[in-house]
């Protein structure tokens, strides 16, 4: 066998050579600068750079941009002393484009004798696992929004019954009040009862509802960092079978350089999803003109982040001071909750939610949320 | 106590009582509870009667309750209200023969409406129970040979064949046929059909 040519140190090296050419994990080292000078075949593997390109890169070059800055600290600690080596999982930008996740083991090896210090580093490929993380966060995420919208359905079909048995009351004393006055036969000791048992069951009434205004400002309110348009095009993308089912033209005219806003993502995704479904639906009864619904962002006067719903619909009529009350509704089906509730998540957000005609035809929905930026100030 | 009687079963207190205030203006007698169970430890009333029912109840729902009366043969007329009604349970409630679904709240005059009608039905099922009762009445005041005489006429057989199947004279088939006749108040062999006819359905009904 070859390694009987060697003698006995020259054969350790070229064991340790064949089992660094050979290992199934990537392994390479790089000068102080971070400039590879070897790299084994599971390592090229992972970024589909040859041996001679990757010679020519440091680190840093395929490490991908938003990971940068934590790796570098780590090799600062490194260089400090701090530590005697790391491990990050981190992204490589493989060559020709495409992210590959690796978890790298990184070491300073201190210079001995002739030789300089040098990085050494294991990297092994756990883009499968991370891709199957990703995965299960996303359907985690799902679940979470599935069942906060169930929660919803069941608060609206708990109100709708704790609501009506107040109202059924009410209705009830009111009219055979109405009977016994057209027979004359309404004694003001009866009419005066049954006042006080309506006032009492307004009242029942009314506190269902301050509890669903308190639920909805408690709610579950997670405020993360948002970026708006990044929700827009998420809710439309929920929103695209209903928009083609309906025929509607969907218009988009996002500002890119908006300001971030603190909030809830589910809860905002849910107030655009109410206000484009409302859009698509004033105008169903459209025919003698394009059906459009334009969702526009912008940055307010006060550095805020606005986003209008506009639709070209049957238009906002004389009810438009009512919408925003609750159970009011202009649709057969209508709970007369879905505004109302908006209001409330924007309200909760320190924004508000208004709406204005739109000229010639249609309504159009604004609401205004806190830059992030101005809100820490 | 004589006049009709509304039942009203709704587990909300004022719901309940504003219910009675209201039926009561139109000269109705009624009688509340607050749940099925209750409503069931009374004894049947014994004068035209419907019920006011709310679908959602402590205990027993009302569509339970429906369910129970029927399997107890108490026919009683049924007026379901609910807070959250939709199509396919009302279509549910109507199949099982509810004289109306009304969905919370109401306008007065669709409930009094519904009340009228049920009570109506209810005269006129208790009209037919009476009626049926006395033929019952009759039938038993027969002996047991113009009983068989007279199921055989309406199966329509003639005198001779009933002579040769009982063993007996044709004149004697004819005194049995034309006493029972007479018992049974029936004008005609058309009539006695038509009287047998009821009695059968009520056995079927009953077994």
């Amino acid at each position: 066998m070859l390694v009987k040519k060697y003698p006995a140190r020259r054969r350790t090296d070229l064991r340790w050579r064949i089992a660094f050419e050979n290992s199934a994990i990537g392994v390479t080292m790089a000068d102080f600068t971070g400039r590879f000078f070897a790299a084994n075949s599971a390592f090229l593997n992972i970024l589909g750079y040859t041996e001679s390109e990757v010679y020519q890169l440091t680190f840093m070059d395929i490490t991908y941009e938003e990971d940068r800055e934590i790796n570098l600290g780590l090799i600062q600690e490194l260089m400090e002393g701090k530590r005697q080596h790391f491990e990050l999982e981190k992204r490589y930008c493989r060559k020709g484009g495409g992210l590959v996740w690796v978890r790298t083991n990184v070491a300073l090896v201190p210079g001995m004798g002739g030789t300089a210090s040098f990085w050494f580093a294991i990297v092994e490929d756990i883009t499968p696992r991370k891709e199957a993380e990703e995965a299960l966060q996303v359907a985690q995420a799902e679940l979470a929004r599935m069942s906060r919208l169930t929660t919803m359905g069941e608060l609206a079909a708990s109100i709708a019954h704790e609501v009506n048995q107040p109202l059924t009351a009410i209705t009830n004393n009111s009219s055979a009040c109405l009977r016994l006055l057209a027979d004359n036969c309404l004694s003001p000791d009866l009419l005066r009862r049954v006042l006080e048992e309506i006032v009492a069951d307004s009242t029942r009434a009314g506190r269902v509802i301050a509890r669903i205004r308190s639920f909805l400002k408690k709610g579950p309110t997670e405020k993360n960092k948002l970026d708006v348009n990044e929700l827009i095009l998420e809710v439309l993308g929920l929103a695209d079978r209903e928009l083609s089912r309906n025929e509607v033209l969907l218009e988009c005219e996002l500002t890119k350089t908006l300001p971030k806003v603190l909030g809830d993502r589910v809860q905002l995704q849910q107030v655009l999803l109410n206000l484009i479904i409302n859009g698509i639906e004033a105008m169903t009864t459209v025919t003698t003109r394009p059906r459009i619904l334009c969702v526009q962002s912008r940055t307010s006067e006060r550095g805020n982040v606005m986003v209008a719903v506009c639709d070209s619909g049957t238009g906002l009529g004389q009810d438009a001071d009512r919408l925003f009350d609750p159970f009011f509704t202009t649709k057969a089906n209508g709970m007369g909750m879905g505004l109302s509730i908006s209001r409330s998540l924007i309200e909760g957000h320190g924004g508000r939610l208004w709406a204005t005609p739109h000229s010639p035809h249609g309504a159009v929905f604004y609401f205004e949320l806190p830059a992030e930026s101005l809100r820490a100030s | 106590m004589n006049g009709p009687v509304v039942f009203v079963i709704d587990d909300d207190p004022s719901v309940r009582a504003s219910l009675k205030f209201l039926i009561s203006t139109v000269g109705l007698e009624v009688e509340t509870f607050d749940s099925a169970e209750n409503f069931l430890r009374r004894e049947p009333p014994e004068t035209a009667s419907c019920l006011v029912l709310d679908v959602r109840l402590r205990g027993l729902s009302g569509f339970d309750l429906q369910r129970q009366l029927a399997a107890r043969t108490f026919t009683i007329p049924i007026i379901f209200i609910t807070g959250h009604g939709d199509i396919p349970m009302s279509v549910h409630a109507m199949k099982a023969g509810a004289v109306e679904f009304l969905a919370k709240p109401f306008r007065d005059q669709d409930l009094l409406d519904a009340i009228h009608i049920a009570l109506e039905r209810d005269r006129t099922w208790r009209e037919e129970e009476r009626k049926v009762k006395e033929l019952e009445a009759r039938f038993q005041s027969l002996t047991r040979r113009e009983q068989e005489v007279i199921t055989m006429v309406v199966s329509g057989m003639l005198n001779k064949q009933i002579a040769g199947r009982l063993g007996t004279a044709e004149n004697t088939v004819k005194v049995h046929r034309s006493r029972a006749m007479e018992k049974m108040q029936a004008q005609s062999v058309a009539d006695l059909v038509k009287m047998t006819e009821k009695l059968k359905a009520r056995l079927q009904k009953a077994s």
